[in-house]
C-alpha cells in the first residue's frame, strides 16, 4: 500500500510539467522585410504575444501595428498613415492550428518541422494563412520560427503608382516566438 | 558669359543643397523623442486599463500614438540585452510598457533596481489594446521609482 502512494505521488509529480497545456510569450519578434533597387524597408516588432496550446496545437498570435519600430522615422510614419492606416486598423491577428500535430510530441525535447494553417487578419482583411514553421523543445520552453511572405494587394494595402517601382507588393515575414509555461 | 556661370553654379548648389535636405528629411528625419516630450496625458494605470475595457475604440481614439505617463504597481518586470517590459496590474491583460534596447543600455542601472511590486512611473508611445497584453506602451522612458515599503508607507 506504502508502496502503492509513493509511486502515487512520484507519477503525478513526474506527470505535472506535462501538464502545462499552454504557453505563452509576450515578447515575440516580428521582422518585416522589403528590398527593390531604389529602397530597402526593415521594420522590427518586439512586442507580439501569442499563446499556444500544446493539448491541441492551437496558436494565436497578436500585435499592436504601430509597435514596429523602423530606422527611417519618416518610413515609419507613412507605413502607420498611408499603408496600415494604423489608426483604422490598430491590429494584427493570426489564429490557427498545427495541422500535423498528431504526429509530432511536443512534451519532448526535440526539433519539430510542423505546418500551420489559419486565419491572418491585418489592415482589415481576413485571409487564410499556411507557413511551415520550425518548433525547438528544450528543457521546458518551446520556440518558434517562421517566414513567410504577405502581399500588400490581397490585404488592400494600396501602394501609389509613383512608388510601386519602390515597394514591392510581397513584403517577408520573419517571426520568432519564446514561449513558456503559461 | 562669367554672368551665366555664376547663375549656372548657384543653381547648381542650389540643386545640390534641396537634394542633400530632401535626402536627409526622407533618411534621417529623427524618430520622436520620448523622453523629451510633454506626456499628453498623465494617469494612473488602473483607470487607464479601465477606460480601454470600458470602451477600446474611444480610448484607442484618444490615446493612440500619444506619449502617456503611466503611475501603478509593477506585477511583472523582465530586463533583457534587447529590451526590457515592465507589467502593471495583470501579467496577463494589465498595462504592459515595453523599453528599447538603447534606453535599456542606458539606464541599466536604474532598470535593474527595479522589483515586482514597487510603485513605478513610466512614460511611453500607447500603442492601443491587445487582447493579450493589454494596453500597450512602447519606447517607454523611466520616469520615477519607489520603493515598494515606501510606496506603502506613503498611503498610510
Amino acid at each position: 500500500m506504502k508502496k502503492n502512494i509513493i509511486l502515487l505521488i512520484l507519477s503525478v509529480v513526474l506527470i505535472y510539467p506535462i501538464q502545462a497545456q499552454k504557453y505563452i510569450t509576450k515578447d515575440g519578434v516580428i521582422d518585416i522585410f522589403s528590398e527593390t533597387s531604389f529602397f530597402t524597408i526593415k521594420a522590427k516588432n518586439q512586442k507580439v504575444a501569442s499563446i499556444l496550446n500544446v493539448e491541441n496545437g492551437e496558436i494565436v498570435a497578436s500585435t499592436l501595428v504601430r509597435s514596429f519600430k523602423f530606422r527611417e522615422a519618416l518610413v515609419e510614419e507613412h507605413f502607420n498613415e498611408n499603408y496600415m492606416e494604423s489608426h483604422l486598423f490598430p491590429k494584427a491577428l493570426f489564429k490557427g492550428k498545427i495541422t500535423n500535430y498528431s504526429e509530432i510530441d511536443l512534451s519532448k525535447d526535440g526539433t519539430y518541422k510542423v505546418i500551420i494553417e489559419g486565419t491572418f487578419s491585418l489592415h482589415g482583411e481576413t485571409r487564410n494563412l499556411k507557413t511551415p514553421c520550425t518548433l525547438v523543445v528544450k528543457s521546458g520552453t518551446i520556440s518558434g520560427k517562421t517566414e513567410f511572405y504577405v502581399s500588400l494587394q490581397n490585404y488592400k494595402i494600396k501602394i501609389e503608382d509613383q512608388y510601386k517601382d519602390r515597394i514591392k507588393d510581397e513584403i517577408k515575414l520573419e517571426i520568432h516566438f519564446d514561449y513558456k509555461p503559461m | 558669359m562669367k554672368k551665366l556661370i555664376k547663375i549656372g553654379l548657384l543653381l547648381f548648389g542650389i540643386g545640390i543643397l534641396s537634394a542633400t535636405g530632401t535626402y536627409l528629411y526622407v533618411f534621417h528625419k529623427p524618430h520622436r523623442n520620448i523622453a523629451k516630450e510633454k506626456p499628453s496625458y498623465i494617469i494612473d494605470a488602473v483607470n487607464f486599463y479601465d477606460e480601454f475595457i470600458h470602451d477600446e475604440e474611444e480610448s484607442y481614439l484618444k490615446y493612440g500614438d500619444k506619449v502617456i505617463q503611466v503611475t501603478g504597481e509593477v506585477v511583472e518586470f523582465n530586463l533583457r540585452d534587447n529590451g526590457a517590459s515592465l507589467v502593471y496590474l495583470n501579467p496577463l491583460e494589465g498595462v504592459n510598457c515595453s523599453f528599447d534596447s538603447t534606453t535599456v543600455i542606458r539606464y541599466n542601472d536604474k532598470l535593474s533596481d527595479i522589483d515586482v511590486g514597487d510603485r513605478v512611473t513610466v512614460k511611453g508611445k500607447c500603442d492601443g489594446f491587445d487582447f493579450i497584453m493589454g494596453v500597450v506602451l512602447t519606447r517607454c522612458v523611466l520616469i520615477e521609482k519607489q520603493e515598494y515599503l515606501s510606496s506603502i508607507q506613503s498611503v498610510h
